[in-house]
């Protein structure tokens, strides 16, 4: 059988089912009554206080620099502490086991299954932008905010695949939970969200350019400033890239050392 | 005092201490890690960058009782949950010591490692940014922060006795934690808010704990209104706690149906 023939249909056909799939679960477990009185609420008021902290900190021009930067880091709140659950409930219920043994890899299963996360990431950004630009009377700033939803779509890429790595790292160990909320609040102070990059101390500028959100941030800040924009896209994506492939590598090593230690059933 | 009131005091206070021996002993390592290290490190941490590198003393503690509600709603809150999760909470209600006394115990515990943290968290920070936290009236700055954490330990059980009570306990924990942040004015001044969101500071005791915790790290001991809110709050708190407990303990003896939830 070529890859034309059969694999590439059965593949696409297998992803369509998880994705499917991954919405029922995800409306399971945030159903909408969920989703509008506790999820995205808790979105608009999380940006609303670090926007409080930037005008207490650097007043109005500190308050909108922390309304845009709050409202990207919101996404990794769904995809990184949130969508982590996937993955840690798979190895509590026992489940994990199936997705190994499945003839997909596991990094595009779980990719897939994450979109339901990534969707709620960019949706409470912009929800949460908008919201907290009409709350401050900063109007002015709603146009460039959604005309740059697609770097937030970058963003909630690659924090994505920053929370598989998060959640594959978690497994197994009574920390997994803090792991998760940790990576999601170093982001606040690592992605410039907040506070300029220079801000930062010593080399952590330069390391912050590695991590997720920190390019798609600046690239939404070129857009707002009405600067080229598509140096940090692209780094933003390649930085998303990267952080998958290391995804992979953490999965398959996982694999393997699951194999042959028996670690997917440790508790 | 007679004999046997002698004997249920020491017994209480045995029960108490036990409680909050095995809370202690059982908790990882990890844990009130995000709410007595994370959170408040965070906040000092870009509130410092976005203005330059400091942080003033009204700053500081606030973002020390930010981490304290964190507690308050993530660690104390779900206690209960905890409890009935692990299969121990029959177990704890059909004993004489009763679950109050139990609760009380373990929450304190868990109250103590929070604000050790947090306090070994700001005092790092403020230090290490050249601008350490000096108590100019200790004996102030002392009975409040007493009361503000009985008041987080009893809205805590508040929390815990309604967290139990339904099965979307996470989520409402989750839509919780920011708008206490926003209106009770820990970090920031309630003068910022816009008028209609002012009132509701009133009724959020750490609000009037992070007046007089300030007050007294300035060398004033607050005035007697701010200490009267705080007492008065906390004592809502606690009665309101008190018949949610109560209720709790009807769902599991009269009714059976607390484990249904």
């Amino acid at each position: 059988l070529s890859w034309s023939d059969h694999v590439r249909p059965r593949t696409f056909t297998g992803l369509r089912t998880i994705a499917a799939l991954s919405w029922r679960d995800y409306l399971a477990v945030y159903p909408p009554r969920v989703l509008l009185g506790g999820a995205l609420p808790r979105a608009v008021l999380q940006v609303v206080f670090i926007a409080y902290l930037g005008l207490l900190a650097a007043g109005p021009s500190g308050r909108d620099f922390a309304l845009v930067g709050a409202s990207a880091q919101i996404i990794a709140v769904a995809t990184v502490a949130k969508g982590a659950d996937l993955l840690l409930e798979d190895q509590r219920f026992g489940t994990l086991h199936r997705l190994r043994l499945a003839r997909l890899p596991l990094l595009p299963v779980l990719a897939t299954r994450w979109w339901a996360y990534a969707a709620e990431g960019v949706v409470s950004a912009l929800l949460s932008a908008t919201i907290g630009c009409l709350l401050f009377g900063r109007t002015a700033l709603l146009p460039g905010i959604w005309a740059a939803a697609g770097a937030f779509v970058l963003v909630a890429a690659s924090t994505s695949a920053l929370g598989i790595v998060s959640a594959a790292l978690s497994m197994g160990r009574e920390s997994g939970v803090f792991v998760v909320n940790l990576v999601s609040y170093l982001l606040l102070v690592l992605g410039g969200a907040v506070a300029p990059l220079d801000r930062l101390p010593g080399g952590l500028a330069a390391v912050a350019h590695v991590l997720p959100m920190t390019n798609g941030l600046l690239c939404v800040r070129d857009v707002l400033a009405h600067r080229p924009w598509f140096g940090h896209a692209a780094a933003e994506a390649a930085v998303a890239v990267a952080w998958f492939a290391f995804a992979y590598g953490v999965l398959l090593v996982q694999q393997r050392v699951a194999r042959a230690q028996g670690t997917d059933d440790r508790e | 005092v007679t004999p046997t009131t002698l004997s249920g005091v020491r017994h209480l206070l045995r029960v108490l201490r036990v409680s909050a021996l095995m809370k202690a002993r059982s908790e990882h390592a990890t844990s009130s890690v995000i709410a007595g290290v994370v959170q408040p490190a965070v906040f000092l941490s870009v509130t410092a960058m976005a203005g330059g590198g400091r942080v003033d003393t009204r700053t500081a503690l606030g973002c020390g009782l930010a981490g304290l509600w964190g507690a308050t709603v993530w660690r104390f809150g779900l206690l209960l949950r905890q409890e009935r999760a692990l299969g121990t909470l029959p177990g704890i209600i059909v004993r004489p010591a009763g679950l109050a006394a139990v609760l009380i115990g373990k929450c304190s515990a868990a109250v103590v490692r929070t604000i050790l943290l947090i306090a070994v968290t700001v005092g790092v920070f403020t230090a290490a940014t050249g601008a350490p936290i000096r108590i100019a009236a200790p004996a102030p700055f002392a009975a409040a922060l007493a009361l503000a954490i009985v008041s987080a330990a009893a809205f805590g059980l508040l929390l815990s006795s309604l967290f139990v009570a339904t099965r979307s306990a996470l989520r409402i924990a989750e839509a919780l934690t920011y708008p206490v942040l926003i209106l009770g004015g820990l970090i920031v001044p309630v003068g910022q808010l816009p008028v209609w969101a002012r009132p509701p500071a009133a009724l959020i005791s750490l609000h009037w704990a992070a007046d007089l915790l300030t007050d007294a790290a300035n060398g004033r001991s607050g005035p007697p209104g701010q200490w009267s809110a705080l007492a008065a709050t906390t004592l809502g708190y606690a009665v309101a706690a008190g018949f949610a407990l109560r209720a709790v303990l009807h769902k599991a003896r009269a009714e059976g149906t607390l484990e249904l939830v």
